[in-house]
């Protein structure tokens, strides 16, 4: 039992606590922040096995790995805009104060 | 011979610091701040670890490739989905507390 092997248990562990908020988490917003840290910490576990197994043709995959997951996040991110995103991002542009006065919008999943 | 577990180990305690941000901060704005800059760093410590364990110069470009990717990638979409989580309308917590001055 190595080092690397405690590092990736451990890590390993605190994606289960990212796992918990991407369950409970109120909005969409939430999940995608948590898949999203999940997604980093097994690029990380990956990088470690590969020194772990010294195998280092692992490093390729965290490689590809990192790309889909980055492309995967922006189809999500697209789906998840506003139809109006363009004329909503003017007003808000305009008058930053009317920030405080939307409160109409939330999305409760 | 112990420079790239310190490394480790404050790896882990950024990524500890990001999964209680997530767990225990109010709101999707501060979760996302968390997140993004725990996660960022952590990483870069793993990969600075490695990189003292890892033989073979091949290889350390490589790291070092995956390394620039998740800096380059993890700010960018931490800003879109700031930018998608504000025109979503998802931003309650910030309206409750900035209307009790009025």
């Amino acid at each position: 039992m190595n080092v690397a092997s405690i590092v990736i248990v451990l890590i390993g562990l605190l994606a289960l606590l990212d796992f918990i908020r991407a369950v409970l988490g109120p909005t969409a917003v939430d999940r995608l922040v948590a898949s999203s840290a999940i997604s980093t910490k097994g690029i990380a576990i990956i990088l470690l096995l590969a020194y772990a197994n010294n195998n280092m043709s692992y490093i390729d995959v965290a490689l590809v790995l990192a790309l889909c997951g980055f492309v995967g996040l922006l189809a999500l991110l697209r789906s998840l805009l506003p139809v109006d995103a363009d004329a909503l991002t003017e007003e808000l542009l305009d008058r930053p104060a009317a920030l405080v006065h939307f409160v109409g919008g939330e999305d409760e999943q | 011979m112990s420079i790239p577990y310190i490394l480790f180990f404050l790896g882990i305690f950024f990524f500890a610091l990001t999964s209680f941000g997530l767990l225990r901060m109010p709101d999707a704005y501060c979760r996302l701040h968390a997140a993004s800059i725990g996660d960022t760093l952590g990483f870069g410590f793993i990969v600075l670890g490695l990189l003292f364990l890892v033989s073979g110069i091949a290889n350390c470009v490589k790291l070092l490739m995956v390394l620039g990717i998740i800096w380059t990638i993890n700010p960018t979409t931490s800003h879109y989905v700031g930018k998608v989580a504000l025109l979503r309308g998802n931003w309650v917590v910030l309206t409750l507390r900035g209307s009790k001055e009025k």
